[in-house]
């Protein structure tokens, strides 16, 4: 290449790179919340420094089967669904890694159905490769934002605006659609073991390690789905669990218990829950924490009228159905 | 590592260019070779073997047909025996060429579609009381594998009718079959075309990365602003067909064509752009098929290498076997000229579309995506003349805009009902889905906000919207012949960076990626 070309290249990408830093800080969100799959997940990231009890994280079987309003309503305990679609256990800990940052819960429910979802080293690569350029160029991560731009924000450069917080229910995924799980008992006992793939192992091990620094209990646990569930994935939880001294919540073995019933408590023919689901869960999840985590109830602490003003909303959508 | 990630645009292909460029001419080759591999095993690790195999195959068969010749053109023939000793070739060498052809096949019908077969198999066991007998199988297919068989056996068909030399260094052939740019969704290149220029080992030049980059920036705005917003919306639709009706299946089936060209063909740009930067020329897959008047013209725009490929070992070879000709022989004798190559070109046709259809995967959906083109091609032969006499004694001029628009929008209905069925679960999915266009028909759903309930928002739209002008803007100026590229590189520097700025900008901040968004795979790697 002749030196010419060369410094025209070199001229053109620094001139894209300038471009790509100015225009981040343009697209670089107030509240941080964004209209996605990451938008529940991620409003964790807005709550107040050390405020929140516990965390539930997982993909969708987490986040469509706690709902930490229903926990707060009962117990008044402070915790947030981080559960996201399709998540793979890498992103899990990434997301954990980061609202540790800010938040020092005493538990984590990790919901074990992404335990199953392989990827592979390449994916890994790749995940790692836009953490960095997210951080590089926030343009990346807040692009789509375009669609809440105004041009007050170009006048907001350097000073920043507050605005309304998006009511996000703590993360849950709320859904009342009712279409039934009918094809009966699911769950047949065997002594197989599903083997967890290479790189989800990997990280299952990371997050355990990540919470034991941190001196937080990890707790892992299956959410009712005779779509997602077996046995022989329950016995390499339970493995995992032994192995590590964690305590293991498989749902799915205490239906009764619960009360599901499948004829009303599933959205999708028995993949996730709905909100009546859910709420079973949710009760059990909140009886689980009073007895075994110590916990405050802050429902009457001025600190926390937020949640109280939050639930007010919550019961209204919910009530209504 | 697909073309639209990060890994593969600024570490994978900088690291290839670099290595490329800084390796000594002759060894350029096997760089692009490693690179092809590495690219492979990041999809499919251990699968690698089944291309080793194929490659390895191929280069024996096709050196086996050659020597094979050598032999014959080396022996004696005394003139008695010499006719027979011809046809004994010819036989062996057809041998062999099946033989080779039947190799490549086996392992793609194995992997791909011995499961279909056997599960079809046991339904109809099943249906007359026989207990299963057949066990269910699903293997892991290796990325690439519908394109790279047929790019093998265009290999041997070719050596075999000796438009080319059967090619001596393994290595060279072995990039021809696995070329990174070409292995997720091809197109399907013929030996003739790639493989010169692959292991020519030419220098990088700064005109052919430019232009390379472009096009690749071309195709990840249809990718990410076009194909993957429109995503959310298809899955959907076409993930719970039962739930909609009317305007919204018909939304869908729109929607999704244009997700599926916008796919394919910007993928298809990437892989363009990445073979120019090399200096290597990969051939085109598409001409602005939209624009088409005719189902048969749609299909000679739209994946142009596999229609060709289908045209040159298929159409042709059917068309040549004594059974055809003689068939077409007796029908035009009975039914007349047009009648009887309408009647013998049939047969031909409906080996290219049952296998266009099979193919793409292995459902009977796309088996009837494959069965509804052969059938409305037929019918546009068969009605042709026709259609010409009621328009002549109509006096309605075919070449006016008008008649045009009609065709084009008669066009689009037909390709939009394909779609559908091409991409519903499966055939049942598929005919409800039809079915519930006209059960379930609410003009209510265009006004009532339903469009807006199915992962799309409004911006989400207008983003959408955005890309369609743009794409159909390019496709105007290209239908025109004018290329783009050379307009842009003919302004000064100014004007062309503002573009290339304004250009990637529009990707990074319009596409539908990262957080929010589930991962959109390659349509076409997946067939």
């Amino acid at each position: 290449m002749k030196n010419k070309n060369r410094i025209k290249s070199i001229s053109f990408l620094t001139g894209l790179f300038l471009l790509l830093y100015i225009a981040s800080y343009l697209l670089i969100p107030y509240n941080n919340m964004g209209d996605s799959l990451y938008k529940k997940a991620n409003g964790i990231l807005k709550e107040p420094k050390n405020t929140i009890d516990y965390v539930a994280i997982g993909d969708s079987e987490c986040s469509a089967s706690i709902s930490p309003m229903e926990v707060w309503n009962d117990y008044g305990y402070t915790g947030y669904n981080c559960g996201v679609p399709s998540q793979q256990l890498q992103d899990t800990y990434y997301l954990l890694e980061r609202l540790l940052k800010n938040q020092h819960p005493k538990v984590v429910f990790l919901e074990t159905n992404a335990f199953y979802r392989d990827f592979k080293y390449i994916n890994t690569l790749e995940t790692s490769i836009e953490e960095t350029v997210k951080k590089i160029f926030p343009i990346y991560k807040y692009h789509d934002n375009w669609k809440y731009f105004h041009f007050y924000m170009l006048k907001a450069l350097g000073h920043k605006i507050k605005q309304e917080q998006i009511t996000v229910y703590k993360g849950y995924q709320y859904s009342a659609i009712v279409n039934p799980y009918k094809r009966g008992p699911y769950v047949t006992e065997t002594d197989d073991v599903y083997v967890i793939d290479e790189q989800p192992l990997l990280y299952l091990n990371k997050i355990a390690s990540l919470c034991r620094d941190k001196d937080i209990q990890l707790i892992l646990y299956s959410a009712p789905s005779p779509k997602c569930w077996s046995y022989a994935k329950h016995n390499a939880a339970a493995a995992f669990a032994n192995e590590n001294q964690l305590t293991y919540i498989d749902l799915n073995l205490d239906i009764d218990t619960l009360g599901i019933d499948w004829a009303k408590d599933s959205r999708d023919d028995g993949d996730h829950l709905n909100y009546f689901g859910a709420k079973k869960v949710s009760d059990y999840m909140g009886n689980y924490l009073s007895e075994h985590a110590d916990l405050t109830d802050h429902r009457k602490d001025d600190l926390f009228a937020g949640w109280n003003k939050e639930l007010k909303n919550y019961l209204k959508l919910t009530e209504q159905n | 590592m697909a073309y639209n990630s990060l890994l593969y645009l600024f570490i994978f292909l900088p690291a290839v260019l670099l290595a490329y460029q800084l390796a000594p001419k002759n060894f350029r080759y096997k760089v692009l070779l490693s690179a092809s591999y590495i690219f492979f095993l990041s999809f499919s690790g251990k699968l690698l073997v089944y291309l080793l195999f194929s490659t390895l195959s191929i280069h024996h068969i096709g050196l086996w047909l050659t020597s094979c010749k050598k032999d014959f053109l080396s022996a004696a023939h005394a003139p008695e025996n010499k006719k027979a000793e011809k046809a004994a070739y010819e036989a062996k060498r057809r041998r062999i060429l099946w033989f080779g052809i039947g190799l490549q096949l086996s392992i793609l019908m194995i992997l791909k579609y011995s499961g279909f077969f056997f599960e079809n198999f046991n339904l109809v066991l099943k249906a007359i009381s026989f207990p299963r007998l057949l066990p269910a199988m699903k293997f892991a297919l290796p990325i690439g594998i519908s394109f790279y068989t047929l790019q093998a056996i265009s290999y041997l068909i070719d050596v075999y009718y000796e438009k080319i030399e059967a090619v001596d260094n393994l290595g060279r052939l072995a990039l021809y079959l696995a070329f990174f740019p070409t292995l997720l969704e091809g197109p399907i290149c013929r030996y003739s075309q790639t493989a010169e220029a692959l292991c020519q080992g030419k220098p990088l030049e700064y005109k052919n990365i430019t232009y390379g980059l472009q096009r690749m920036i071309w195709g990840l705005f249809k990718k990410l602003v076009i194909a993957d917003r429109l995503n959310l919306l298809v899955e959907t639709i076409f993930d719970t067909p039962n739930h909609y009706g009317g305007i919204i299946v018909i939304a869908g089936a729109v929607l999704y064509t244009f997700q599926l060209y916008a796919d394919f063909s910007g993928c298809i740009d990437m892989t363009i752009g990445t073979g120019e930067m090399f200096g290597v020329t990969i051939p085109e897959n598409f001409r602005q098929p939209f624009f088409s008047k005719t189902a048969s013209e749609f299909w000679r725009r739209w994946h142009i290498t596999l229609g060709a490929w289908l045209k040159d070992y298929i159409f042709y070879p059917i068309s040549l076997t004594k059974f055809v000709k003689n068939l077409g022989k007796k029908s035009r004798a009975k039914f007349g000229k047009h009648f009887g190559q309408i009647i013998s070109s049939a047969v031909a046709l409906f080996g290219v579309w049952i296998l266009n259809g099979l193919w793409h995967g292995t459902g009977w959906n796309y088996i009837f995506f494959g069965m509804y083109y052969f059938v409305l091609i037929l019918m546009g032969n068969l009605l042709e003349p026709a259609v010409e006499r009621i328009t002549s004694s109509l006096r309605i001029d075919r070449t006016n805009n008008l008649y045009r628009g009609f065709q084009t929008v008669k066009l689009l209905i037909i390709v939009f009902t394909g779609e559908l069925f091409f991409r519903a679960n499966n055939l049942t999915a598929g005919m409800n889905m039809f079915r519930s266009i006209f059960t379930g028909f609410h003009w209510s759903a265009v006004t009532d906000g339903s469009l807006l309930k199915l992962g799309l928002t409004l911006p989400d739209f207008i983003a959408v919207f955005f890309g369609f002008i743009a794409v159909y803007t390019v496709g105007v100026i290209h239908e025109r012949g004018i290329s783009i590229r050379e307009r842009i590189s003919g302004w000064n520097v100014f004007a062309r960076w503002s573009f290339l700025y304004v250009a990637i900008l529009l990707v990074i901040v319009l596409g539908a990626y990262g957080d929010g968004y589930l991962p959109a795979k390659l349509i076409y790697a997946g067939f």
